[in-house]
């Protein structure tokens, strides 16, 4: 099945998408290894996952095809992958918003602007898809004006190395090859920065998956939502289609129904991915303190059935990670500090840790 | 201030089991690992047996803790126990540079990038330093590109040169990439826009950085860019200062062009907020010659302005005009404020301009 017969503005071509079927296995999401060192990544670093790969230690040494032409492609393309009344046309949800998001896309001086649309437009002629993710949809749909926000987080169905090719094309073709795209291979984020900087302009990553030794990404949205902190920050943003894809079901309620709702999604059991959600609730609750009712019940049930000792194995590094996060939170450190209050543990201990004598 | 402190701005731990490595940064990869106060003090410079090579790496006595310092794609940065000598030697003179920082030339383009990159953000080396990042890179481009542009000339090689000459020079590869790119995929407004890119920041920046052969190779593509009657003038003026790239003499005497740096990473330590504060690039002998060679420059937002401090500008220093590179960019004298000179432009872009135009002002 080609994209066209479900979308006439589709490309032709069709990628090779988990839940596809390869020599009668199925395929269950792509993962990535490094280039050796000195050579720039790319769709040969890509690593294709077949059922009964999620056994291995490492991925196997198995390329990813560029189409689905050898395959059965009977993945539905996302956002068919949800019931359709999470893909929601954006003049349902405002009728401004896809000028909104058109004012941030092509914001004038924005460090994005030259880049950003070639690179969608590669993403699409691929076949593939890609949507603004996180805190740019957050902040469009919230009002927020398009000159406040500091960087474009995306996501989508390109593998990592071939976005890292499809990335320095674009940045080549718009004279920003000296940007450096960096991978992290620990979560498969991919990484536009200023030279000299380490300061983020885009951050990438395919759609999450669990369920395997290594990192992997697949091509299901409701899969990666879970993910995702709170619900408010799993809504995704289609540019070409102007579609609003809320993969929890949650997030568009949670955001703009007039109780901003701290719904945390995560499935996480890690100590520091924990430590940085409760941080990063400090950082909404306290920025949309003046403008928004707050519901933080689903935070704080979900804190309270957390294990007392969660912090104990945070490594020092992971502390001065978190103490500088809650130091870029732009409130006094009084306000920091009655906002920890009303938290059950072991969030308390947290934040009351990092925020110390500051 | 620690001696030995990362390199890269991402480190991985080494786990206790000694041979598997934990998450870039414990798993916060949008840190920067050089600014941490973890490394302020306690750490040696060593080489890490990782996977039957040695790989730069980081030790603290203390409790035996070992971090190995990671390439863009999260990868051990290989090297040799000589290397890791001459780097510890490199560090303890940090960051004056000793000669023997050139026995590095052949060290992974990781380990040079990194290095060149703190020693340019936390001091001021020497132009021949910059001797050790891939200036063939450059000269493969360079000649690539100028061969097309002849008569019947086709495309040679494609080289990516990437961000690996820009602790040396930014603005240089990447309008020379889009250039190549325009030609390649045979997109003439794309090949024209990296044209006048790479001919205006030709004639902007401080090129002493840029070793003579490539400066050489640079002025052949700017004689055949400056074919086309669109590009003569500037193409002229170029060609002039790539014969001595430390010329002290200004091609526009009246504007001294200072690229803005934005810097979440301005020193160790700094916990500055990442996109709206910066420091002014003065190390142009140009500048140099206005503002004497102590001057430094920063620049910050504060609501919808640009605020421009500088200080330690030399007391004869002419009285200044300041504006952001925009075309329709407001002029804005620089006022004395005690040690400090200060300005405030009108700015309601999100982040920072990419330059400045600084002008002596004629009483």
């Amino acid at each position: 099945m080609s994209n066209r017969e479900t979308d006439p503005r589709a490309s032709s071509v069709r990628p090779l998408l988990e839940g596809d079927m390869v020599d009668d296995r199925r395929v269950n999401g792509f993962a990535w290894r490094a280039p050796a060192p000195g050579q720039r990544s790319n769709h040969h670093d890509d690593r294709l996952l077949l059922d009964g790969d999620e056994l291995l230690d490492a991925p196997p040494d198995r390329r990813v095809p560029q189409s689905a032409e050898a395959a059965v492609p009977i993945a539905p393309m996302p956002p068919a992958d949800l019931p359709p009344e999470r893909a929601i046309s954006s003049g349902f949800v405002d009728a401004t918003v896809a000028n909104r998001v058109a004012g941030l896309i092509n914001l004038p001086g924005a460090v994005w602007q030259p880049f950003i649309r070639p690179l969608l437009a590669a993403v699409h002629a691929s076949g593939h898809k890609a949507w603004l993710a996180g805190g740019a949809v957050r902040d469009v749909l919230s009002g927020v004006p398009a000159e406040k926000v500091n960087d474009l987080d995306m996501s989508g169905t390109v593998p990592t190395g071939r976005f890292v090719d499809m990335a320095y094309q674009a940045l080549r073709a718009t004279g920003r090859s000296e940007y450096p795209v960096r991978v992290s291979p620990s979560n498969l984020i991919c990484y536009v920065s200023v030279p000299g900087l380490n300061t983020r302009l885009i951050e990438y990553r395919g759609l999450s998956r669990s369920g395997f030794p290594y990192p992997v990404v697949g091509s299901r949205l409701a899969e990666d939502a879970r993910h995702r902190d709170f619900a408010f920050n799993s809504l995704l943003y289609d540019v070409l289609d102007e579609t609003v894809l809320d993969p929890s079901g949650h997030g568009t309620g949670d955001l703009l129904n007039g109780v901003r709702r701290f719904r945390p999604l995560t499935g996480t059991t890690d100590p520091f991915e924990l430590a940085e959600v409760v941080v990063r609730a400090m950082k909404f609750a306290l920025r949309w303190a003046d403008e928004a009712r707050l519901d933080l019940e689903p935070l704080h049930r979900w804190l309270a059935s957390m294990p007392d000792d969660l912090w104990a194995s945070l490594t020092e590094m992971n502390r001065e990670s978190l103490r500088k996060a809650r130091a870029k939170i732009p409130a006094p450190p009084d306000a920091q500090r009655r906002f920890a209050a009303t938290l059950p543990e072991p969030g308390r201990s947290l934040l009351e840790s990092l925020i110390g004598g500051a | 201030m620690a001696v030995h402190r990362p390199l890269s701005s991402w480190v991985a731990r080494v786990l206790p089991n000694g041979h598997s490595l934990g998450d870039v940064n414990d798993g916060d990869p949008r840190t920067d690992a050089r600014t941490l106060n973890l490394f302020l003090d306690g750490w040696e410079r060593t080489a890490f047996p990782w996977t039957g090579r040695a790989v730069l790496a980081l030790s603290r006595p203390a409790d035996g803790l070992t971090v190995v310092e990671l390439d863009e794609y999260g990868t051990p940065i290989a090297t040799g126990e000589a290397a890791v000598d001459l780097l510890r030697r490199v560090e303890e003179a940090w960051p004056a540079v000793p000669d023997e920082v050139s026995g590095l030339a052949r060290e992974s383009l990781a380990l040079r990038y990194w290095l060149l990159e703190r020693l340019d953000a936390e001091g001021s080396p020497p132009d021949a330093v910059f001797a050790l990042l891939p200036w063939e890179l450059l000269d493969r481009a360079v000649a690539a590109v100028t061969i097309a542009l002849e008569p019947g000339g086709r495309l040679g090689e494609l080289v990516e040169i990437r961000h690996w000459l820009t602790p040396a020079v930014r603005g240089l590869s990447g309008p020379l990439e889009q250039l190549d790119h325009g030609l390649r995929t045979g997109d003439p407004d794309i090949a024209r826009q990296g044209a006048t890119t790479l001919l205006t920041n030709l004639r902007d920046l401080p090129l002493s950085r840029i070793p003579e052969s490539s400066r050489r190779a640079l002025g052949a593509l700017v004689e055949r860019l400056g074919d086309v009657p669109e590009h003569r003038e500037i193409a002229a003026v170029v060609s002039g200062r790539l014969v001595d790239g430390t010329s002290a003499v200004p091609d526009d005497a009246a504007a001294l062009v200072v690229m803005v740096v934005p810097a979440s990473y301005l020193a160790p330590g700094d916990n500055e907020e990442e996109t709206d504060r910066a420091k002014l690039d003065l190390n142009s002998p140009e500048l140099a010659a206005v503002l004497g060679p102590r001057a430094q420059g920063r620049v910050f937002r504060s609501g919808t302005e640009l605020v421009v401090t500088l200080s330690r500008v030399d007391p004869a220093a002419p009285a200044l005009s300041v504006a952001t590179g925009e075309p329709d960019a407001v002029v804005v004298p620089v006022s004395v404020e005690g040690r400090t000179h200060r300005a405030r432009l009108p700015w309601d872009r999100p982040g920072l301009p990419e330059r400045l135009v600084f002008r002596v002002v004629t009483r």
